[in-house]
């Protein structure tokens, strides 16, 4: 019996060593992240999370792993900013032997889960900018200027990446085809309240809580942050852009003026090639960086490289190309014509890779001196100041073509002079549409064919022409959203 | 033969030496030690006997001092015969297999499967042993009822879908918990899993047995036993098989060379061919060339003609060895086992090779002390395909390439085909390889602390170790479109390392007391801890396709690692009571502590009760020549689901990099008050046994309610995420299960049996938060109050209008519409991608050695979205790729009824692509011979048996395109992983014929 009595102390001991009593192992905490309240507490913190507004823009997902393109800025197939705009407009022809990605854009028959990501994407951002805007009191201990230079940052990223998406789902501002008094914009979020269900604020609310945010931004913002980052002058750029597609052409012309007076190189004939491959920061406001390790290919929407060739998704439209003179630096920057399986195409090359690295991942230029020196021009023409105007529409034009003489257009024709410059100048930049958009102006295609002598695969007539106002200007509001939210009322049309 | 003589010889020395009397006292009882009542004694060679009481004791007076043996038989065991020595006889009664008094393995122990008080299907060795399949998950299907088993596709090793009574959480994991010889594991331990080691599968499905792993077993629990060595058995055994797989036949046909050329003139489409022709010519239309002139270039292509099935799919060939060695003495007992398992895919670049052995030993050091081991270690090596929606999956490749397309252009390079990418040269130049190890071990101790109780202690671990390597080779095509020309190549490695331990200290105590009460009671303490660390490396540069190692590369694109853990302590208890065999009642509690949970929800607790009544013990029936079994029983309990991530209680930032700097952004947005999905199983059924057990089954009814269950709520993406984890919603499953066997014919050459089973299931959601529909957008379906989960949300098409050959649509309120718009999507009520109902028929026929034996499955009531039909049928938006044959019925001119629009218009996704998953298949027929004894016996072989098998022979589907046993959609694009919710070219099913034999020493 002695035996036994040994046994159960031993069982005894044994089984209380195993009781699981220890509460601390059941307290576990990431590896890779902190909790939120960790988040927000120095300089460094909040340096941190404002470099992650640029990031948010081309990536999502939360590590290498799930790693995704971010469809704001990054997109790659899906709506992607370097590409959609323009395939939604008049630029390009698909190609035959391409993938036939974001078809649906091309032929307008996108659907209510066709355009999901952008609008996720875009809110992410701003989520982002809303959580430091709400921790900014914690540095109370900091320098004012750091301070502020904080909140210029996340409201001018708060404010740009409403407007972007105002322009994709909404109505235009101002134009032919504004939208009236109640029609619906986007939700303007200015809170990180993860039960939030807003509704769409009215067009003309989006718009000018932009305005202020960037207006706010603008006195905030350092002068200088560093290539990559938004600073003031950007901000000025980004506020002529805004108050073009407001209509507000003196408030245009005056934040360009602020802008050009920092920065009002537009990029030199002989350097212009070197923008693209992103070897210089020359007439370059604003841009994302994007590097190999991104691996984010806002060009692939366009072409890939090949063993046989460059792979064409779309080609330039055959007229548009034409339209370009042989003695324009960008006709030879933005194109190639190449072979492939036997037959001549054009390809877009506007995003070549960088020197040295993989094809298609190039830096995303939102902001160049260039568009803000086009929406001046446009702004001066406005408001009747066509000698102002046609300065600077010279300005421009003298570093574009070889031996360039000044034009002297007046009136309409300087009009369409600066319209047809603002469409070869940002041209494959995500501009197109939204201009196409903003003038009330329909979508005309020429109807030619794919490949470089304009024969080939056209496409079908149904798909030629938008006619001005049509509903399918205002890409659907994801169905997702819809249902998660009761609040969001969908577009008009789907 | 041997011992029957031997008592023969015996018995004629006893009747000799009949002299003087005595009395016999003894006691009886089961494998599990406990006594069984009523059981018969005879005493050889006289009329003495008698019968045990309620505590297995019986009592014979005026056996002759020289009685010889004891027979001691009982209904359900098989007879034993000992010897009379001494006047206390211990008998130790080994149940028939198959029948009520089987062991079932529950948690943390063994039941008789009388006192469970549930429907215990147990799956037996003899149905698992060569299968050709490189996982037992896919041997089970048919063979229980109220578990489903969906193949998740046909890759080599893959495992399938397991679902026990339904489907039990929406987004939390569904699969039941598997426990191996008392361990639960993953997915890589039991992938790593010789099948033919298994010695049995009990499949615990109602509360009384599952819920001891309380927050674990909501979704079932197969509780898999290994076999162990048996006493003075030592036996050598070789298993060989080898055979062919294939895919499953298409019940459709694609278009032939002449069909697409004249299809695609037809609608006006000139491919790269004919375009070239066209531009040499001066031909702006392919309607233009002169039919002459067409028919001549037809002739002219003819030398390109390609069966692309015939190019990519093989004869895929399989070879199995398994060598066993088993054996045992009086305290020790071994069990060694080794496996070469290989596999080729259908597809070149996926072949699956297992290598593995096992070793289970059991020493009992003292009376009071026993210890022992179970471990395994294997080795499995897979090529991999990629699962994706696009040529570079050779299961698109082959529904997508046009049969006028060759395989290699004229100077011998590969040709790119219209897709501009190689398949054949995609799968040489861009390998991709898996290599996983994994170790599963478990140690234990066992002390007898008093008479009728056991303290056990028992550590297991669990190790794999999974590396991956992906090379796109310099020089490849894919290089060219995604590589950079000045750093050809890219090379992925990444892998995982993964170690679980778990420790369980149980005490068991068990005792009868007079009268025939019989009380068991568990008490236990578990705690488990799991370690992953994860890595990724990618780098491009690569000066030769021969060598591909990172260091050797020229840049760095891509690094990570990735490290998480998990706890689960738990304390455990169970009570059983049982009077007379009669009457069982049982009662379990299980507290469950997780680290995945938020402070103040760590802990959940989970019970369960049950009862079952015997009723042919009772004397009514005891003697009742064809009622031999009838058996009431019926349970009720709780049990949980923490299968979810790790940290998805906790709002945190996470870090990254932009242009080389740190960077900080929201990850989670956390939930403090999230916890477990519970589960409420309530069942009850009926045992039975007709006709001297010629006719037996069981037909039980259950109902499951899993209420707090674990959804991804989602949120306005205005927020910036998409959703939250939280504890919404509840969920139903209810069914009935039935299986029966009969034996037709049963005499001592030939035997005839008929079986078979079948589970009718339902399930529906009761409650979502705000009583809100949760759509699943991608697959288009969604989750409603009141209908089943994942019903579907489409358009639904209205046909083709006979006048325009426009495709018509019903709008929301039913009109008819010939404008398509997502807004016309409407819920099909009723239909979602899970069976109501699915089982098997099953036949065996055996004369003398020689077996006979067939098996249906039968599965149907669910639907399945079919996108590759879809694509087969796509008219103008298609046209570059190929088509089913069923595309050249399509509108041409007004007054025409056909089934497809006219071309011009895009094809949309509407439930025109929505089938009935409606099937039954030939699962297995198997012939097989037993060589009669003697003559291996000759050799020093004890048994030889060959056998020949068919696996998957031949399907036939009510309405749906292809093979209708869809689990995975694709590997790469499915977000939303519930099985069988939509095809899109995932690795298709296979069949197989193969031999084999099977040597004994």
């Amino acid at each position: 019996m002695r035996s036994y009595t040994f046994h159960g102390v031993l069982a005894a001991a044994i089984l209380l060593l195993g009781l699981p009593a220890c509460r601390k192992a059941l307290d576990k905490v990431p590896y890779d992240q902190v909790p939120q309240e960790y988040a927000f507490n120095t300089e460094q913190d909040f340096t941190n999370a404002l470099r992650g507004l640029y990031n948010r823009m081309i990536i999502t997902g939360n590590s290498t792993a799930t790693f995704a393109a971010n469809n704001y800025l990054g997109g790659e197939d899906a709506f992607a900013w370097a590409s959609s705009p323009d395939i939604l407009a008049d630029n390009v022809v698909i190609v035959s032997t391409g993938r036939r990605s974001q078809q649906a854009f091309f032929q307008w028959t996108y659907s209510a889960n066709t355009t999901t990501e952008t609008w996720r994407d875009g809110y992410q951002v701003i989520r982002l900018a809303n959580s430091i805007l709400e921790n900014t009191d914690n540095l109370e201990d900091s320098e004012t200027e750091f301070r502020s230079n904080a909140e210029g940052e996340a409201l001018a990223v708060r404010g740009m990446a409403h407007f972007d998406l105002l322009r994709v789902y909404a109505k235009p501002v101002s134009g032919p085809q504004a939208a009236g008094g109640s029609d619906p914009g986007v939700p303007y979020v200015t809170t990180t309240d993860v039960e939030a269900m807003p509704g769409r604020h009215t067009v003309r609310d989006v718009y000018e809580r932009v305005v202020a945010d960037l207006e706010k931004a603008e006195n905030l913002i350092a002068a200088n942050n560093g290539h990559g980052r938004l600073s003031k002058a950007a901000v000025s750029g980004l506020l002529s852009r805004v108050f073009l597609y407001g209509g507000e052409w003196q408030k245009a012309k005056n934040a360009a003026d602020r802008a050009l007076a920092v920065n009002n190189d537009v990029g030199a004939f002989n350097l212009f090639p070197a923008i693209w491959r992103d070897e210089t920061e020359s007439g370059v406001l604003f841009k994302v960086i994007i590097t190999t390790i991104d691996r984010v290919r806002i060009g692939v929407g366009y072409n890939q490289p090949g063993p046989t060739g460059i792979r064409n998704e779309y080609a330039p439209d055959y007229n548009f190309y034409q339209s370009y003179d042989d003695g324009d630096v960008r006709k030879q920057t933005y194109f190639l014509t190449n072979d492939f399986q036997g037959f001549s195409y054009n390809s877009i090359v506007k995003y070549p890779g960088k020197t040295g690295g993989v094809a298609s991942v190039n830096d995303m230029k939102y902001l160049r001196v260039a568009e803000v020196l086009l929406n001046r021009a446009e702004a001066h023409h406005r408001l009747g100041m066509d000698a102002e105007a046609l300065t600077d529409l010279n300005a421009l034009r003298s570093e574009r073509y070889e031996s360039y003489l000044p034009g002297m257009e007046t009136g309409q024709n300087l009009l369409d002079a600066i319209l047809d410059e603002r469409r070869k100048e940002l041209a494959y930049e995500g501009h197109r549409f939204f201009d196409l958009k903003r003038l009330g102006l329909p979508v005309q295609r020429s109807g030619s064919g794919d490949r470089s002598d304009g024969a080939g695969t056209a496409p079908l007539p149904q798909y030629l022409n938008l006619s001005a106002g049509d509903h399918r200007f205002q890409l659907p509001i994801p169905q997702y959203e819809i249902n998660a939210n009761r609040s969001i009322i969908q577009n008009t049309g789907y | 033969m041997k011992k029957t003589l031997l008592t023969l010889v015996m018995l004629m020395v006893a009747v000799q030496l009949w002299a003087q009397v005595r009395t016999i006292r003894g006691k009886v009882s089961d494998d599990a030690g406990l006594p069984v009542p009523g059981a018969t004694i005879k005493v050889q060679g006289t009329d003495l006997g008698g019968v045990t009481n309620l505590d297995g004791e019986f009592q014979i007076a005026n056996v002759p001092q020289d009685a010889g043996f004891v027979e001691i038989s009982s209904v359900g065991y098989n007879k034993e015969t000992v010897a009379a020595t001494g006047n206390f006889i211990n008998v130790r009664l080994n149940p028939l297999s198959q029948s009520l008094q089987d062991v079932v393995v529950v948690g943390y122990g063994t039941q008789r499967r009388e006192a469970v008080s549930g429907s215990t299907t147990i799956v037996g060795a003899e149905e698992l042993e060569n299968k050709p399949f490189g996982s037992f998950q896919n041997m089970l299907q048919g063979k229980a009822p109220g578990l489903q088993v969906t193949a998740i596709n046909g890759r080599p090793g893959q495992n399938a879908y397991l679902r026990v009574r339904g489907v039990g959480s929406l987004n939390a994991g569904a699969s039941p918990l598997i426990v191996i010889d008392g361990q639960p594991v993953s997915e890589d331990a039991y992938n790593a899993l010789n099948p033919n080691d298994i010695e049995n599968i009990s499949i615990l499905k109602d509360a009384s047995t599952a819920s001891i792993y309380g927050s674990r077993a909501s979704n079932g629990v197969l509780m898999i036993t290994t076999k162990k060595g048996k006493r003075d058995k030592a036996q050598l055994s070789y298993t060989f098989q080898h055979g062919v797989k294939s895919k499953t036949q298409d019940n459709f046909r694609l278009m032939n060379f002449d069909e697409k050329l004249r299809y695609e003139r037809n609608l006006g489409y000139a491919n790269e061919y004919v375009q070239a022709y066209m531009d040499d010519n001066g031909y702006a239309s392919i309607h233009d060339i002169p039919d002459a002139e067409m028919q001549s270039l037809r002739s002219a292509m003819n030398s390109q003609k390609t069966d692309w099935f015939r190019e990519l799919l093989r004869p895929a060939k399989f070879t199995i060895h398994d060598v066993s060695i088993s054996g045992g003495t009086d305290r020790t007992r071994v069990f060694f086992s080794l496996q070469d398992y290989k596999e080729e895919g259908i597809s070149f670049g996926s072949d699956f090779t297992r290598r593995g052995g096992r070793l289970n030993v059991s020493h009992e050091f003292t009376d009071w002390f026993e210890a022992g081991t179970n471990l395994m270690m294997s080795n499995r090596k897979e090529s991999l395909l990629r699962d994706i929606y696009n040529v570079q999956n050779p299961f698109v490749a082959i529904y997508t390439y046009n049969p006028y397309e060759p395989v290699r252009n004229p100077d011998g390079s590969y040709n790119l085909t219209h897709q501009g990418l190689s398949i054949s040269e995609a799968i040489a130049n861009n390998p991709e390889k898996a290599n996983t190890l994994n170790g599963v071990s478990t140690f234990y101790g066992q002390l007898k602390l008093f008479r009728d109780l056991k303290f056990r202690t028992e550590f297991s671990t669990e190790y794999t170790d999974y590396t991956r390597e992906y090379f796109i080779k310099p020089g490849s095509v894919l290089d060219f479109y995604t590589g950079n020309p000045e750093k050809p190549g890219n090379k992925t490695d990444n892998g995982f390392y993964r170690f679980n331990y778990r420790w369980s200290n149980t005490l068991n105590y068990t005792k009868t007391f007079g009268g025939g009460h019989t009380i068991g009671a568990l008490a236990g303490t578990e705690y488990t801890q799991e370690e992953f660390k994860s890595y990724t490396i990618r780098s491009i540069g690569y000066p030769t396709e021969n060598n591909n190692t990172q260091n050797i590369a020229a840049e760095n694109t891509n690094f990570g690692t990735a490290k998480y853990d998990w706890t689960l302590a738990s304390f455990f208890g169970r009570l059983e009571y049982n009077y007379g065999g009669k009457y069982y009642l049982n009662g379990s509690i299980r507290r469950d502590g997780s680290s995945r949970f938020a402070i103040n929800n760590k802990y959940g607790n989970f019970y369960a009760g049950g009862a079952s009544w015997v009723i042919s013990r009772e004397g009514f029936l005891s003697g009742s020549r064809n009622v031999n079994m009838l058996r009431l029983f019926a349970s009720t309990g709780t049990s949980g689901n923490f299968d979810i991530g790790n940290y998805e209680h906790l709002t945190t930032f996470g870090f990254g990099r932009y242009n080389g700097l740190s960077i900080s952004y929201p990850v989670r947005p956390g939930n403090p008050n999230l916890t477990w999905e519970k589960s409420m199983m309530t069942s009850a059924g009926i045992d039975f046994g007709f006709f001297q057990n010629r006719l037996t089954g069981t037909l039980a009814a259950f109902q499951k309610n899993t209420s707090a269950l674990l959804l991804d709520r989602p949120l306005s993406s205005t927020t910036g995420f998409q959703s939250r984890l939280e504890n919404v919603g509840e969920l139903q499953n209810r069914g009935i299960e039935f299986n029966m066997n009969v034996d037709i014919i049963r005499t001592r050459d030939f035997n005839w049996s008929v079986g078979g089973n079948i589970t009718f299931q339902r399930n529906k959601i009761t409650e979502l938060y705000g009583g809100d529909t949760i759509p699943q957008d991608a697959a288009g379906t969604q989750w409603v109050v009141g209908q089943p989960v994942n019903t579907y949300f489409l358009v639904r098409s209205a046909g083709v209008d006979p006048q325009t050959g426009r495709p018509l649509y019903y709008t929301k309120d039913g009109q008819i519409s010939d404008e398509f718009s997502t807004t016309y999507a409407t819920l099909l009520t009723g239909k979602s991608p899970d069976p109501r109902y699915f089982g098997s028929i099953n036949t065996a026929v055996t004369y003398k050695g020689l077996t006979l034996s067939g098996e249906f499955f039968f599965s149907g009531g669910n639907y399945i979205l079919n996108y590759p039909w879809r694509d087969l049928n796509s008219g103008m938006d298609a046209v570059y790729m190929a088509q089913a044959a069923d595309a050249m019925n399509y509108w041409t001119k007004p007054g025409d009824n056909a089934k497809n629009p006219d071309p011009q218009y895009t094809v949309q996704t509407t439930d025109r692509w929505l089938q009935k998953g409606d099937f039954i298949r030939l699962r297995n027929i198997t012939l097989s011979y037993v060589v009669p004894s003697y003559l291996p016996n000759k050799i020093r072989m004890q048994q030889l048996s060959f056998f020949v098998q068919g696996q998957n022979l031949f399907y036939w589907a009510k309405e749906y395109k292809g093979d209708p046993e869809v689990g995975l959609g694709s590997g790469e694009e499915d977000t939303y992983k519930a099985p069988g919710m939509y095809a899109l070219y995932s690795y298709p099913q296979v069949r197989s014929i193969s031999f084999g034999l099977n040597a004994t020493f």
